[in-house]
């Protein structure tokens, strides 16, 4: 996905080891001990055992797991876990003044075998990147890969590979111990194929688990695909680089920046959003939808020539359209942000370092110019569509790199969302005072009132489901086309993701547990520019202090019975406010304040 | 005369003292902020840049309104709504007048930020001046 080792190449790469290996008929030409090969099987296959306790905790994030006696994929980790013991203990040798396990192995087999091991530790190591240990002594997912290989059914991906390694090691130790030519007493060879019919069992008790319950292709594909959890370091394009060093480019820019969006989305308590970074996101989000549109409809025209259906070029139209709706609803943020601002105005974070580099890689796939920055202006020509798409096997790559684009700003989307919403609940979202119409500060700022701050909240679901709709009509082109950002998809699917489930539930409103929005007295304080946390949660319990002796008070009062109390309250500008935000939470008891209740008196009715 | 020409006008004959050149500034981001909106346009090769001038032009603009010596009366922000978007037009003047008046604004908010007697004031001039030669950069062509 962007150019890093993956998993997959980590297990071939082990695989050609243990294959080179067992070459037939091959013995050692120095007549070698055995023993050697014996110890080198021993670590490798210990390091498989320690995949099978990765598959049964779950990367240790589910470590307390009961298994199912009757689940064939539970039967399965019982029983690898079992034979894989079993075969450790019968390679461990017994101990003796001579052994000396620790050494280099000599045979040119037992360096291969352990070289197998190390690179199988190095996988290991690899999916572990992706986990974390938290404060609790627990482990959590540490990137957005995370929750995908946590599932059960990429364990058991993880399981079949296993199952099939351990095969592949049984093979080469019977081969080896059948071999002539090898020193050693007879116990080596007997324990190298006994601890080989062990392995065979692991592989067979797999089998069984896959006939009940089959691993999708796409998940094994997907466990191949995962790359370490370090990123590569943020960098600009050269002006050398040529298409698909740009593809590849803006793939990698993609990933930091879901990844930054994934982790401010993650932290517990999260840095307070700044009006910086949201501006710098709204607007660099805006200019890579627009190049991802242009990107579309470029490859759409090749398409036109390179297949010889329409199918495939009508796809990449309308993934365009949704490009170009997704760029509309980005523009709708960012005008919207125009208006307000935030208490903190910090260095942007760094999802917002790393959005306007996505736009510059983006840019430079659309722009003739290879040093076209956003800045070019009036004479940046677009690159024809002939340069862009050189021949057929051209598109998968734009498809892959236009895929993560969208996919990076649909993460981008959720995370500003909240960011905005947290904001908002806490009181650091303001807007000017102009604006809003009972403000009693003479400040030019003053705190966003609820509407305000959720009609901006839908600016932003309208961005997710944009973003969201051109991801979706994206990994269809993706899986038309075999690109390589199928796995986006997989990732997806496998974690349980449903876009358009998540953007249909996201609220564009504050919920208003109680009074939560900022009282007259605890306003007066944060304009006095006080920032003491004791005196600001004083006021806001004065605040709320006053709320309560105001329901009290209508609630004995004459006026709560024909609902007058509610509209005298609103025509003292110091109480206006308070009655405001009562109306805006669930207290039932505001009920009593703005409703008559059935058996007051009737109010005349003025005459006309 | 063009919005931006008049504003550049007004930042060129505003008074020497800090609260007079904060008032100029502020009204010079916000009518930058209503033209560059007015101009974004994603026909024209130029919607890249103004998309990111935008931001730094309602940037500007908050750092002029946390200066403490803008006089409250002139605190007066409404973004009015945008009209429908009118293309730059290169051969026009326009981005000249934008440039030109981000390089005085620049010029003069800086000068400020070396003297102004209280830090927030500093501060509010020094960012702001930042934000102008981020927008001048953006239209002009030269940020890297």
């Amino acid at each position: 996905m962007t150019g890093q080792t993956t998993f997959g190449d980590l297990l071939d790469a082990a695989r050609g080891q243990l294959a080179t290996a067992a070459r037939p008929g091959h013995a050692p030409p120095g007549g070698e001990d055995l023993l050697a090969v014996t110890q080198s099987t021993r670590r490798l296959v210990h390091v498989l055992r320690r995949y099978a306790l990765d598959v049964t905790t779950g990367f240790g994030t589910s470590p307390s797991r009961q298994t199912d006696p009757l689940q064939p994929w539970d039967v399965a980790v019982a029983v690898a876990q079992r034979e894989l013991g079993r075969a450790t203990a019968l390679l461990t040798p017994p101990v003796t003044p001579r052994a000396n396990p620790g050494a280099r192995p000599t045979a040119d087999a037992a360096s291969r075998i352990d070289r197998a091991a190390v690179l199988l530790q190095a996988g290991r190591e690899l999916l572990d990147t992706h986990f974390r240990p938290c404060p609790d002594g627990s482990r959590g997912h540490h990137t957005e890969w995370a929750p995908a290989l946590a599932t059960p059914t990429v364990r058991r991906a993880l399981l079949t590979e296993v199952a099939s390694l351990a095969q592949l090691t049984a093979v080469t130790s019977q081969r080896l111990a059948r071999a002539p030519g090898w020193r050693g007493a007879p116990g080596p060879r007997h324990a190298l194929v006994e601890a080989g019919q062990r392995l065979h069992a692991l592989r067979e008790i797999t089998h069984v688990a896959q006939q009940h319950e089959p691993v999708p292709n796409a998940h094994r594909d997907l466990l191949r695909a995962y790359p370490a959890s370090m990123l590569p370091p943020r960098r600009l394009p050269e002006p050398s680089a040529d298409i698909t060093s740009l593809c590849h480019g803006a793939i990698t820019s993609a990933a930091r920046l879901r990844r930054a969006a994934w982790q401010s989305a993650s932290e517990p308590n999260p840095a307070p959003a700044t009006i910086t970074s949201l501006r710098q996101i709204a607007a660099a989000s805006t200019v890579t939808s627009h190049h991802c549109e242009l990107l579309l409809r470029a490859a759409g025209e090749r398409a036109t020539v390179h297949f010889p259906t329409a199918e495939i070029s009508q796809e990449m139209i309308q993934a365009a359209d949704n490009a170009a709706r997704a760029r509309a609803s980005w523009l709708t943020v960012a005008r919207t942000l125009d208006n307000f601002t935030t208490q903190s105005r910090l260095s942007p974070g760094p999802a917002a370092a790393e959005a306007p580099n996505l736009a510059t890689w983006t840019g430079r796939l659309v722009y003739a110019d290879p040093i076209w920055t956003l800045s070019s202006g009036p004479t940046s020509q677009q690159r024809a569509a002939s340069t862009l798409v050189l021949n057929p096997t051209d598109l998968p790559l734009i498809v892959a790199a236009v895929h993560h684009a969208a996919d990076a700003l649909e993460a981008a989307a959720g995370a500003e969302h909240d960011q905005v919403q947290k904001a908002a609940q806490a009181g650091y979202l303001l807007v000017p005072t102009r604006s809003v119409p009972r403000a009693t500060t003479t400040q030019p700022f003053t705190f966003a009132p609820e509407p305000r701050a959720s009609e901006l909240l839908g600016t932003y679901r309208a961005a997710g489901k944009a973003s969201a709709d051109t991801v979706s009509r994206l990994a269809s082109l993706a899986a038309s086309l075999a690109a390589p950002s199928r796995t986006l998809t997989s990732v997806s699917t496998a974690a349980g993701l449903d876009r358009h489930r998540r953007w249909g539930s996201v609220p564009d409103t504050i919920p208003a547990r109680e009074s939560s929005w900022p009282g007259p007295l605890e306003t007066s304080i944060r304009d006095l520019g006080v920032t003491s946390p004791w005196l600001i949660q004083r006021a806001a319990a004065l605040d709320r202090e006053s709320a309560e002796l105001i329901l009290d008070a209508a609630a004995e009062s004459e006026a709560s019975h024909d609902g007058r109390a509610a509209i005298i309250l609103s025509k003292s500008a110091s109480t206006a406010a308070i009655v405001d935000d009562l109306r805006a939470t669930d207290n039932p008891r505001t009920s009593a304040l703005f409703q008559p209740t059935a058996h007051g008196p009737d109010v005349p009715e003025r005459e006309a | 005369m063009s919005v931006i020409a008049s504003s550049l006008r007004q930042l060129q004959t505003a008074s020497i003292s800090l609260p007079g050149l904060l008032s100029a500034a502020l009204l010079a981001f916000e009518d930058m902020l209503s033209e560059i909106r007015l101009a974004q346009d994603p026909a024209s090769p130029l919607f890249a840049g103004l998309t990111m001038a935008a931001t730094a032009a309602a940037d500007g603009r908050d750092a002029v309104l946390f200066a403490p010596s803008l006089p409250s009366s002139s605190a007066c922000i409404g973004v009015a709504e945008p009209e429908p978007a009118t293309p730059f037009d290169a051969a026009r003047s326009d981005i000249g007048e934008l440039v030109a008046l981000c390089l005085v604004l620049a010029g003069r908010l800086d000068v400020a930020a070396g003297s102004a007697a209280v830090p927030a004031d500093r501060r509010a001039c020094h960012d702001a001046a930042r934000c102008a030669r981020d927008i001048r950069d953006l239209i002009a062509g030269t940020l890297p």
